[in-house]
């Protein structure tokens, strides 16, 4: 019986201390790539000696859980997967501000982006294919509206753009740019079978497996990911352009130590934190700190021109309807 | 007469607490306007809703499809284990059960690896795998993974009802000139019916409440259920929590119901086994053996295989096979080895509080009248109250602006979480234990001088113990296993074993996830061996 009560006590005892020790640490909340944050937290940890504590989530529930806590905030910095989620967090006066021109300046001039945050790095969404397990006599898209055809019934795939950032991003983006053609074109894209089954990884599972051929408005990180893994995998950059979106980094007004906070997003975006960035396939912000090879080079391919300050009104209303119309929830 | 009133007052005031706080906040929460109104009540703009509709039929059409499923073959489970047995029957018995023994999410796991074009099956047998996939992914897959997890419960409630009923009923129906057929109608089927609709009914309850399934598989289905609504309504930016508590509320009172009616046909084993054995027979093991490899052997060997593969897609070969994943949890520093920690102390944690807390309410309860009948309800009702719909109660009760105790937020709501969620199991066995109290033996300790408070410890407690450590592992084993609370609730900087297995799963991080499964059953498997083994020798 000993042993047992003696464990029992030791956990009580541990779970306490736990407690205790919370006190001193920043709380970060992010969005994939999970292994990212945490490996920032570790590099952080090892460098300063603070703990870093990390919720890891998708976007749409990283927003969520912010909401959530209003009234008893826990998040000090928030890293998510798309620039307007950003802005709509700074609408609601939850973000501290904090863009110092000295990291600005040395950003990539793309990322040199008003706002009262900085981009930690940014990531594309474009189409991606399943090269051994295409329908019979169809051919690689070189357009999105392509993927509308029957070749395509019942074969694509799509991020849930409730859940993940950046295919939010590229809804409104798209809405933005083609109006009632994009809402047609999402419509069209249910009426062909495709399915969104959760977050981009709930999404590629089956283009991996070889049970659908593709999938529309794939983040570049996780295909990157699977492509370096050996999956038949080919990323298609779409003639219209793909959608190229910058991810926010941002400490919140709620945060107690705002220093601890700064240190934390000045490790980031310092040479350290960006080469992190890097290895988890995400194109780094930072002017002098390369992308993996196995990314295609910025400027390679046609890249969506988008304003974010002027999307981001309209993020709220066009969720609201992809929730309803496309989704049916 | 002190220690009773503070014995009620603290009963009450836990049992206030983990159940009638967040259950109150949900029925408040749902009576005011959804999110996108401005004004009306949640509860009642889900009737003009589609959406809520097509949600509320899918959960009913999965719950129904899982008693299809669960029932005929529970059925004949039951009756070739009792009037054909098989050799070694006890362990044809074990093999039945463990089906029980495995999360439901990790069956749905399992089975997405082993279906499909590249999937386990096809890789080892080059056909299948498609149709399966096809199967898997539909409303009848969700219900069949459900049915595959619960009808080992099926077969305990229908074989106790066996083994209780009159035998000599289908003998005399034999003698008499019955055929086979309508032997078993006469003699057999009114026996077991208040069993069959007993276990129809908990089957139903399990499988509407469950989230983990649908949440893996019904995005592939293209179907949406009641419990993945309430987490989109409340982890999902827009947040919409009258509309969470409102369909909580339409499938709490779908669990209230069937554990209404459910309550009455639990009889109690009344002990009354025959010791007739009928003769064993060679055949009936084919369609349990059937049962074991698609219920059990499959899952686990796909979980096994998994955990020790480099990459998914390249198969069942030796320059395939690697002990990373399993070296990766077991590495001290790794997030795997903190969830593993956190999992084993919490579960520990609970299984000691909840069992404490359990044994003061059953010491009220057993005492009668109408204040413990109360409080035998509000103990046993979580039962009905699936995780889902607890775990919003949770958010709305413990992270109101108003509520500053510091629990939610940190790992303490997990343990509220699992306290609640175990509590009718770990008041059955408190109950059972101090039933087992003869009055004669109270009376002599209180003779004798010994206060109420005495009494307890030294009369009551050693008699229980037997029972108050079977409830205790009961609780480690479901806090262990818990997932929607823990997804829901779970602080920053703390994971645990089913939250693991889940965001690996979902990130496609697939070796390591199972590789902590392995783990995670093998040791809780361990330690609760050990654990009984220490305590119950005496």
């Amino acid at each position: 019986m000993k042993p047992v009560v003696k464990q029992v006590t030791l956990a009580i005892m541990s779970l306490a201390f736990a407690g205790t020790a919370s006190a001193a640490t920043l709380t970060l909340y992010s969005a994939a790539p999970a292994s990212l944050a945490k490996a920032l937290a570790r590099a952080f940890s090892k460098k300063t000696g603070d703990h870093v504590a990390v919720w890891t989530s998708s976007t749409g529930k990283v927003m969520a859980r912010l909401a959530a806590e209003a009234d008893h905030p826990h998040a000090d910095v928030v890293m998510v997967a798309d620039w307007t989620a950003g802005l709509e967090l700074a609408k609601d006066k939850m973000v501290y501000d904090y863009q110092p021109e000295s990291i600005d300046k040395n950003l990539f001039p793309a990322m040199q982006l008003k706002g009262p945050f900085l981009p930690y790095g940014a990531d594309t969404v474009s189409i991606v294919m399943n090269t051994k397990a295409l329908p019979k006599g169809a051919s690689m898209p070189s357009s999105w509206f392509d993927l509308t055809a029957p070749v395509w019934k019942n074969h694509l795939t799509a991020p849930n753009p409730l859940l993940s950032g950046t295919a939010s991003d590229f809804v409104i983006a798209f809405v933005d740019k083609y109006g009632n053609k994009a809402w047609q074109y999402f419509s069209d894209l249910k009426a062909n079978g495709t399915v969104w089954p959760g977050t981009n990884h709930a999404a590629l599972m089956p283009v991996l497996s070889g049970e659908r051929s593709g999938m529309v408005e794939c983040v570049g990180h996780a295909a990157v990911q699977a492509k370096v893994q050996g999956n038949s995998i080919r990323l298609i950059y779409p003639k219209e352009g793909t959608m190229l979106i910058p991810r926010p980094i941002m400490i919140m007004q709620s945060a107690p130590d705002k220093k601890l906070a700064e240190q934390f997003v000045n490790f980031t975006m310092s040479p350290a934190g960006q080469k992190l960035v890097a290895k988890y396939n995400l194109y780094p912000s930072l002017n002098g700190v390369a992308a993996k090879p196995a990314l295609a080079k910025l400027g390679t391919y046609p890249v969506m021109q988008v304003n974010w300050d002027q999307v981001a009104a309209t993020r709220a209303s066009v969720l609201a309807k992809f929730r309803k119309d496309i989704l049916g929830q | 007469m002190m220690g009773r009133s503070l014995n009620r007052l603290l009963v009450f005031g836990i049992l206030g607490l983990l159940v009638l706080a967040p259950l109150a906040t949900i029925v408040f929460e749902a009576l005011q306007p959804d999110a996108s109104h401005h004004h009306g009540m949640a509860l009642l703009q889900l009737g003009v809703d589609q959406h809520f509709i097509h949600a509320l039929l899918g959960t009913a059409g999965m719950a129904a499809l899982a008693v299809v499923f669960a029932l005929p073959i529970g059925l004949i489970l039951a009756l070739l284990m009792f009037y054909a047995p098989p050799k070694f029957s006890l362990l044809w018995e074990g093999l039945i059960l463990i089906p029980f023994l495995i999360p439901p999410y990790l069956t749905a796991e399992a089975w997405t690896l082993l279906v499909g074009p590249v999937g386990l099956i096809e890789q080892l047998i080059h056909g299948l795998g498609t149709p399966l996939e096809n199967f898997l992914y539909s409303l009848a897959g969700m219900a069949a993974v459900m049915a595959l997890h619960l009808t080992p419960l099926v077969y305990i409630i229908l074989r106790a009802a066996l083994q209780n009923g009159d035998f000599r009923l289908i003998q005399a129906a034999r003698v008499h000139g019955a055929g086979l057929w309508r032997a078993f109608r006469v003699g057999v089927l009114p026996l077991v019916l208040p069993a069959l609709a007993a276990a129809g009914l908990l089957v139903f309850l399990d499988t509407s409440a469950e989230f983990g399934v649908p949440a893996l598989l019904s995005g592939y289905a293209g179907v949406t259920v009641l419990s993945t609504s309430i987490e989109a309504a409340t982890n999902v930016w827009p947040v919409n929590l009258p509309r969470a508590s409102a369909i909580g509320l339409v499938l709490c009172t779908l669990g209230i119901v069937a554990w209404f009616f459910y309550r009455p046909l639990a009889n109690e084993n009344r002990g009354q086994i025959h010791q007739l054995r009928y003769p064993s027979r060679w055949w009936s093991m084919l369609p349990l053996a059937a049962f074991v490899l698609i219920a059990m052997l499959l899952p686990i060997g796909a979980v096994l295989a998994v955990s020790f593969e480099k990459a998914l897609t390249v198969g069942l070969k030796f320059s395939n096979f690697t002990w990373h994943h399993y070296h990766h949890i077991l590495s001290h520093q790794s997030t795997a080895f903190g969830a593993l920690e956190t999992s084993l102390e919490l579960a520990a944690l609970v299984a000691f509080g909840t069992m404490v807390a359990a044994l003061l309410t059953a010491n009220i309860v057993r005492r009668g009248g109408r204040f413990a009948a109360f409080l035998d309800l509000l103990a046993t009702l979580p039962m009905a109250i699936p995780g889902v719909v607890l775990a919003v109660g949770m958010i709305l009760f413990w992270n109101a602006p108003w509520n500053h105790l510091p629990v939610f937020g940190t790992t303490a709501i997990l343990g509220v979480a699992y306290a609640t969620t175990t509590f009718p199991f770990a008041m059955r066995y408190a109950r059972a234990g101090l039933a087992q109290i003869p009055p004669l033996l109270d009376n002599a300790s209180r003779v004798h001088g010994s206060g109420p408070l005495r009494t307890f410890l030294k009369v009551h407690i050693p008699i229980a113990w037997p029972m108050l450590i079977g409830g205790a592992t009961v609780v480690f084993a479901l806090s262990m296993r818990e997932l929607v609370a823990s997804l829901m609730l779970q602080p920053a900087g703390v994971q645990v074993i089913s939250t693991y297995i889940y965001a690996n799963f979902r990130q496609g991080v697939i070796g390591d996830g199972m590789a902590m499964s392995v783990i995670g059953v093998l040791s809780s498997a361990l330690i609760l061996g050990v654990a009984r083994g220490l305590l119950l020798r005496r």
